[in-house]
């Protein structure tokens, strides 16, 4: 399929400009400080099982959509800003072929760095005599995969809805601050504000906290809390019967939407633009 | 069949209307040159025969298929030169070939098709470090590669010097000759007079005529310009210059030195050498110059139209 082919080369691509190698070296060293500083307790005995995997799920989650963002949104608007689009397009891929290609293609960069940054982390930590639980750490790595695919869909889908680099650059850090850094909940607060005519009731009616953990990260928030031992994030901790949009199933679904969504939307818009 | 064919292309881009009604025709195996004045909407529509650019109505076809539908189909039946590419950089010329020996799913020898485009010697040489030519060279080399059916080439010989133009117009004869319809747009009048087997005038986005370079120059009734080279006294050649301007087909007379310069209809050529040896002039020379197809264009181009 010709999609696979555009992913190759998108591949290869960031191996020829050493995106890759900087990527798995932020990534080494970023995962391995962390599990040098985690895997032992100041009595400096060994860290208890779950503390390591913790810790790097909440770098994953600050780091890893930072990564995949970044190397991800100048992908297709620079091909189009400098012209190899037009040579791309001369050949017969379609132009969803181009947008699938490179999010599958991105997906791998970033994939690999986590895999070299948690690779790193965990012979740091065995050798600082931590004890690892490896599948608590195995489902944290695989998490953060997730939480970098969305990511990379996330930046493709604007760089195939915009036509300028800066334009896209802009929008992929917006992104970032609005689901990392949580500033998603604005939006329901203001619709809150603004039907219940103009003031802030008493407390919020269930709909807000819906669409609040309707952020793909805090969903990423839900699942780790659900999972890991000890708590490691930042969200308040889960009660013993969560509400259903704090659960698993739901998170799930908010990550697979954020998955196939941007990429759906981002191909529409890109099909239908003159080059 | 027709290779390629416009029916009504209409493209509008806001307030411009860069295409306005083309109708065109290209027959299976010619070759067809697509001339037009800056702006006259050429790269237009080739955008749209490539999908770059959709139409806001109307249909373009390539070997029966739609344009717009079955892009990606054409496509891996064409080569295709667009104006505006950018190379890969970090990529060499055999990647380069690779690449596209992949997508179209081929067996071809990345050096080979180098070669025929002059670029071999620069096969493992990164594209960044071409000059503006070999770019140009290579994006062709790449168009022919798998041998397509149709040959799409937006001014195929900008950025290069006169042997890469000689280049150019041999590559497209040999393949027309397997052929390979080609269908480019130029500048370069003498190029298109060269080689192709008929020509397409777009002027303000749309097509004003098509024929044969012969058969454009017959409608315009553009003239030669005949230079005589005669002896005689002053007063006979005053009588011939008189008698000329008399003869059929003779649009005006004058001197230059020891010349009688006659614009003429090919008609007419004859005649006015015989009204001067008549008028008792002896010929010592004279040389005949055809109107070339600047003249035609810029009569197409800045005609009533």
């Amino acid at each position: 399929m010709s999609w696979r082919l555009v992913a190759r080369k998108d591949v290869a691509d960031a191996i020829r400009q050493y995106h890759l190698h900087l990527t798995g070296v932020v990534a080494v060293l970023l995962f391995g400080g962390t599990a040098y500083v985690t895997s032992r307790t100041f009595e400096g005995i060994g860290a208890p099982p779950g503390a390591v995997a913790g810790a790097l799920a909440t770098l994953g989650t600050f780091l890893v959509p930072l990564l995949a963002a970044g190397f991800s949104q100048g992908d297709v608007v620079g091909m189009r800003e400098r012209g190899d689009l037009k040579l791309l397009l001369g050949l017969p891929f379609a132009r969803r072929d181009v947008i699938l290609g490179s999010v599958a293609g991105r997906t791998v960069v970033v994939w690999a760095s986590v895999l070299f940054g948690v690779g790193a982390a965990t012979l740091v930590a065995l050798a600082r005599g931590a004890n690892v639980a490896f599948d608590f750490l195995l489902f944290a790595t695989g998490m953060i995969g997730v939480i970098g695919a969305v990511f990379v869909a996330i930046a493709i889908g604007i760089s195939a809805s915009v036509s300028t680099e800066t334009r896209a650059g802009a929008l992929a850090i917006a992104a970032y601050f609005l689901f990392v850094f949580q500033l998603w909940n604005a939006i329901p607060m203001a619709a809150l504000w603004a039907v219940n005519g103009f003031a802030l009731p008493p407390s919020s009616p269930t709909w807000v906290d819906v669409v609040i953990n309707c952020n793909p990260v805090l969903a990423l928030w839900n699942v780790f809390a659900a999972v890991l031992p000890g708590n490691p994030s930042f969200v308040a901790r889960l009660p013993s019967t969560p509400p259903v949009y704090r659960t698993v199933p739901f998170a799930v679904g908010v990550l697979a939407a954020w998955l196939v969504g941007p990429v759906a939307l981002g191909a529409r818009r890109f099909d239908r633009t003159d080059l | 069949m027709a290779a390629i064919h416009l029916d009504g292309l209409v493209k509008q881009f806001g307030d411009v209307r860069a295409l306005d009604g083309v109708d065109l025709s290209v027959r299976d195996g010619e070759i067809f040159g697509f001339l037009g004045p800056n702006g006259a909407g050429k790269s237009t529509t080739i955008d749209v025969l490539l999908d770059f650019v959709r139409p806001t109505s109307g249909t373009a076809t390539v070997l029966d298929m739609d344009a717009q539908a079955e892009s990606t189909a054409i496509r891996a039946r064409t080569g295709v030169l667009p104006e505006g590419y950018h190379l890969y950089d970090r990529l060499t010329g055999r990647q380069h070939v690779e690449f596209v020996r992949e997508s179209k799913d081929l067996d071809v020898d990345p050096v080979a098709a180098l070669e025929r485009v002059g670029v071999a010697d620069a096969v493992d040489r990164r594209a960044g470090g071409y000059s503006t030519g070999m770019k140009q060279r290579l994006m062709l080399g790449m168009a022919l590669v798998g041998d397509p059916d149709v040959l799409i080439l937006d001014e195929p010989s900008s950025g290069l010097d006169p042997a890469g133009v000689r280049d150019v117009r041999e590559v497209v004869r040999d393949e027309a000759g397997d052929g390979t319809t080609v269908f480019f747009s130029s500048h370069i009048l003498s190029q298109v007079e060269a080689v192709c087997d008929r020509v397409g005038i777009l002027r303000g986005g749309r097509v004003v005529a098509v024929d044969t370079v012969a058969g454009l120059r017959d409608a315009v009734g553009t003239d030669a310009t005949l230079r005589v080279t005669v002896e005689g006294d002053p007063d006979r050649v005053e009588a011939g210059v008189d008698a000329v301007r008399e003869v059929a087909g003779v649009t005006s007379v004058g001197r230059a030195g020891a010349d009688v310069v006659v614009r003429v209809e090919d008609r007419g050529k004859i005649e006015a050498l015989h009204a001067l040896e008549d008028a008792g002039l002896a010929i010592r020379d004279f040389e005949t110059q055809e109107a070339s197809l600047e003249e035609l264009f810029l009569a197409y181009a800045e005609g009533d139209g």
